[in-house]
């Protein structure tokens, strides 16, 4: 009994110190009673000091065998090197596995692993050793013993598996990409709404209602602060808001959406803005540089009310800004534009490929495209102070490399609302 | 013990559990794909008999063929899995009987088969038929090489005198009678043939259950390598035939696909198993991926409810275009993480019966048999590497786990030595005794309950549905004229309510009923029987005036999108939760309101 209880207790002194060290009144960490790994190597640390032990009697009896036990009692010596080094690196693994759940750094607590092994070896060096296929017998029994009692109560597990902990602890974690930072938070309006144009258009001026295509806002707030700085000046707010999809539609139509009623049926009716402002004798117009069949234009847009729609064979935004510059120098009625940008489009021009091509390389040609559509749209609002120009990303980038896709929250847009 | 006494036994063993399973249990395949590979066998989509079974090898259907067409009321498809099931299991209580004793063995057998029976028979599928038939095989093998008088002779060289007499009878034949030498070598390579038979068996009812074992049985060989030396001819042939013959009939099975008709099957099953199989990925981002390349969101919704018989808009070359959007959102996997899942999925294990089996045996080759107890820390070695395979791929299910225990489970009884400790008759006949009552107690209340193949969870195979399916079948048969069109929902409660297993589906009676998803679609005798009908492209030509819709009213917008200018549906009957829906086209002028339109 001695020969299962002592290795039993030394490997809990060894998982339950650290634990103990590090104790605050009202933690709730679920811990096992002892490291199945240190359990493990004490019973080989006994298997093998006890074959030593029996080379050096032997040796000591029959000194002719000496010769041929020789590289037998070295390799015995090494292996419980090799056992002894494992054990004190698991019980550092354990400690640190513990300090990492409450946050702390080594500090004092790095004496502990020495401390334990320490004793824990001299506790056992006097037990002898069951049979080696014992200690298999017992290992697998043991193991089974945990995961059925960890079927039954879970609170309080039995062994703990320090080496599954720590790679648990070690792998690659997801990046939070759904819920916006502090940081921004304290420097920005974030809002969950999803309808940003209802709450800014100006129904005593002209109105431009800009959706930049595939911006996002990155997870680094420098890079973001960068890009607005092309507005310095001009900019009345700026913030970030949300999105029920990723999805260019829903940016187009639900952004213009006035007011959702239902009538005595039941039946649900939606009236939107450009259809508001046209019946104010604005002049009503939609603006996009590629053909009406992308994304079925032809079919949604007709429906929001707009006098106009002026579709392109692939213009880009420099020849599009042109277009709002045009209308707007038609100062005989008031205007209400509505355009959405192409250049940022996924996949950018010059990637045929989807997915697979560098994050980085794919990266610096957004940056660069975006920077251009900003700029064009900074120096239109320059161009006309009077106009208000409410201008927002329509989605996260998407259809793009995944790791590129990673540096940007998921579902949230950046708006500025310039003049 | 005698060979007589020990089939007996196993025999008598068997027949009460599958009598109890009969008796209180709820017949049913486990699995709806081998309620409609029998019913294609019987030619119930097409015209005639078609023992291409798709997930089964031919051979199966071809081999049973005489037997419908001696008596074609009878769901042979079904019988022969059950016979399946319990021929491997009176085999594996056989060769328990033998290697533990009268005693013994007949409690492990007991309790064996106790811990299976409801497991196989009472969802028996042609998975787990080819895991246990491929079981049982190896393990006869097995047996055949270490009940072999040379190996024998070579183990307990001290007793030569009497031991090679006592393995002979194993055939019930004393070995003096036989002069015939060709013959004695036959006899005694009788467990090894009948090996090879089962598992030859079992890789007809499907292949890849029957690969997954080859592992185990290597590694089971290898524990009984010094008796495989003693016989090396036997082994070396037998293992040669094994594979030559099993390599030989799968391609066979796999040509019989190569033919044109299939031509259009097989070249959706990759689209199908990708739409409808594969779900560790994000759907969302795919859907919002296809909108932004400026295809149909919808679409890919409908094609992940199985919704996919349109053979222009969904055929397989445009829905590439979704499914190549499909892997780049795989779910992370991160292989750091496995060695946690794999102890979650292990202690997960502890439910299922066969695990104890297992974890029993292994305890007995450590009491009975030391050496060999090595066989314990392998076999789980293979098991948690093929499950850790299995998790980075995301696809482990209940039933491919009970697979890889069974094997480790089956293959440790070769290793088992004799049980010196004697136990009393009368506290066996106890023990046989508490387990039948109690086994006949827990069937009798629970006997419908089972463990579900994909997640082990017990339930019961009733279908929650309130609906008559007597009035919906007969709204069908009433109107021979037409083609009922049905969601993949509704085609699969037909199995539960059709024809039980044991009777066979009749000739033609799924012709005018075709599936709008499932893998049924593009099978040649489903083309045809659309053709007949008139119909090219089915849920284009859902308009026809032939066709009728059981239980999809949501088409409408699919085929505004890309056929038609303005449908309209109608309601024709309600069983229950059961509607016939007719599709129209309406024309400008028509004033009847569009219900369904959004």
């Amino acid at each position: 009994m001695r020969k299962l209880l002592y290795p039993l207790i030394a490997s809990a002194l060894i998982t339950i110190t650290p634990f103990l060290a590090t104790f605050e009144k009202g933690q709730d960490i679920v811990r096992g009673l002892f490291s199945y790994e240190t359990f493990a190597l004490l019973l080989f640390i006994i298997f093998i000091k006890d074959k030593i032990q029996g080379h050096a009697l032997t040796s000591l009896q029959a000194k002719n065998s000496e010769k041929q036990s020789k590289p037998l009692f070295v390799l015995y010596l090494i292996l419980l090197a090799l056992l002894i080094c494992a054990l004190f690196a698991i019980a550092w693994i354990e400690l640190q596995n513990i300090l990492a759940i409450k946050n702390r750094n080594t500090s004092w607590y790095g004496l502990l692993p020495f401390a334990t092994c320490s004793l824990a070896i001299a506790m056992v060096w006097q037990i002898k050793s069951f049979h080696l296929r014992t200690i298999s017998f017992i290992l697998f029994t043991t193991l089974i013993i945990h995961l059925a009692a960890q079927n039954q109560y879970a609170a309080q597990p039995i062994a703990q598996f320090t080496t599954i902990d720590y790679l648990d602890r070690t792998a690659p974690k997801p990046v939070q990409r759904k819920d916006i930072s502090e940081e921004f938070k304290n420097k920005y309006t974030v809002t969950d709404s999803v309808t940003i144009t209802r709450d800014y258009v100006d129904s005593t001026r002209n109105n431009v209602i800009i959706l930049v295509e595939s911006w996002g806002i990155p997870l680094d707030i420098n890079r973001f602060d960068k890009q607005l700085k092309t507005f310095s000046g001009i900019a009345t707010a700026a913030g970030i808001h949300n999105r029920m999809y990723s999805r260019t539609r829903t940016a187009e139509r639900e952004d213009l959406i006035h007011e959702i009623h239902r009538d005595t049926t039941g039946r649900r009716d939606t009236t939107f803005m450009p259809k508001i402002f046209a019946s104010m004798g604005y002049r009503t117009t939609f603006l996009f540089g590629a053909d009406s069949l992308e994304h079925r234009r032809y079919k949604y847009i007709s429906n929001l009310g707009f006098n106009e729609a002026i579709y392109g064979q692939g213009q880009d935004d420099a020849t599009m800004v042109q277009k709002i510059d045009h209308l707007l120098a038609d100062t005989t009625q008031k205007h209400f534009i509505a355009w959405t940008t192409r250049d940022t489009k996924f996949p950018l021009k010059g990637f045929t490929n989807i997915y697979q091509n560098a994050a980085s390389a794919v990266d610096s040609a957004y940056t660069l495209y975006l920077a251009q559509t900003l700029d064009l749209i900074a120096h239109l609002a320059h161009k006309h102070p009077d106009t208000k120009f409410i201008v927002q990303g329509d989605h996260n980038p998407i259809l793009s490399p995944i790791n590129f896709q990673e540096r940007f929250y998921k579902r949230w847009v950046p708006f500025v609302i310039l003049n | 013990m005698s060979f007589k006494r020990a089939v007996t036994y196993s025999l008598v063993i068997n027949l009460f559990f599958l009598a109890l399973c009969l008796i209180f249990g709820d017949v049913k395949f486990g699995a709806i794909d081998d309620y409609f590979m029998a019913a294609r066998l019987t030619g119930a989509f097409g015209t005639d008999y078609n023992p291409h079974l798709i997930f089964v090898n031919a051979i199966y259907g071809y081999a049973l063929l005489p037997l419908y067409h001696l008596f074609p009321k009878i769901g042979w498809y079904y019988i022969g899995e059950m016979f399946s099931v319990f021929l491997s299991f009176t085999v594996i209580g056989y060769v328990l009987l033998q290697r533990c004793g009268a005693r013994w063995g007949a409690i492990l057998a007991t309790l064996f088969t106790a811990l299976f029976a409801s497991d196989f028979y009472l969802v028996v599928q042609f998975t787990q038929c080819a895991s246990i038939l491929s079981a049982a095989g190896m393990l006869l093998f097995a047996y055949g090489v270490i009940k072999n008088p040379i190996a024998t002779q070579r183990q307990d060289s001290t007793n030569i005198s009497t031991k090679p007499n006592t393995s002979v009878t194993l055939e019930g034949q004393s070995p003096d009678r036989v002069h015939n030498t060709f013959f004695t070598n036959l006899q005694k390579s009788t467990p090894v043939i009948l090996g090879i038979a089962l598992m030859l068996w079992g890789s007809i009812m499907r292949w890849q259950a029957f690969l997954m074992g080859m592992p185990f049985f290597c590694l089971g060989m290898l524990f009984i390598l010094k008796e495989c030396w003693a016989v090396k001819w036997r082994v070396i042939i037998g293992l040669a035939i094994l594979f030559i013959t099993a390599f030989a009939m799968h391609s066979f099975d796999q040509n019989i696909y190569k033919a044109p008709e299939y031509a259009d099957f097989v070249k959706f099953q990759e689209t199908r198993v990708n739409l409808g199989d594969v779900g560790n990925y994000n759907a969302n981002a795919v859907y919002e991926d296809a909108e932004e390349l400026g295809l149909y969101g919808n679409d890919y919704h409908m094609l992940r409810e199985w919704v996919w018989y349109d053979t222009e808009i969904f055929s397989v070359d445009s829905l590439k275009r979704y499914t190549n959007l499909i892997p780049p959102y795989r779910d992370p996997n991160p292989l750091k993480l496995i060695p946690h899942k794999l102890l979650n999925s292990l202690g997960k294990s502890f439910h299922a019966p066969l695990f104890w089996i297992w974890f029993i045996l292994c305890i007995l080759i450590y009491i009975t048999n030391p050496k060999k107890f090595l066989y314990l820390w392998t076999s789980l070695a293979l098991v948690l590497a093929f499950m850790s395979y299995l998790l980075v791929m995301g696809r482990l299910v209940y039933r491919v786990e009970s697979g890889f225990w069974l094997y480790s489970a089956v293959l440790a009884i070769p290793l088992l030595d004799k049980f010196t400790y004697k136990i009393h008759k009368r506290f066996v006949i106890a023990i046989l005794g508490i387990i039948a009552i109690a086994n006949v107690y827990t069937y009798a209340t629970s006997g419908n309950l089972v463990r579900d193949p994909t997640n082990g969870e017990m339930r019961n195979l009733v279908v929650k549905d309130t609906s008559d399916f007597t009035q919906v079948f007969e709204y069908i048969d009433s109107q021979p004229q037409k083609m009922f069109l049905l969601s993949m929902d509704a085609f699969m409660r037909f199995s539960h309510h059709r024809n039980p297993p044991y009777i066979a589906s009749p000739i033609g009676s799924y012709r005018r009923t075709v599936s709008l998803g499932y893998w049924t679609p593009y099978l040649p005798e489903i083309t045809e029987a659309l053709n007949s009908f008139g119909i090219n492209n089915p849920i284009r030509d859902i308009v026809n005036d032939n066709v009728i819709v059981l239980d999809d009213p949501r088409l409408v917008d699919f085929l505004q999108r890309h056929y038609y200018d303005s449908v309209a549906i109608d309601s024709l009957a309600t069983f229950g939760e059961m509607s016939f829906y007719k599709y129209r086209l309406v024309q400008p002028n028509d004033t009847l309101p569009k219900e369904a339109e959004q």
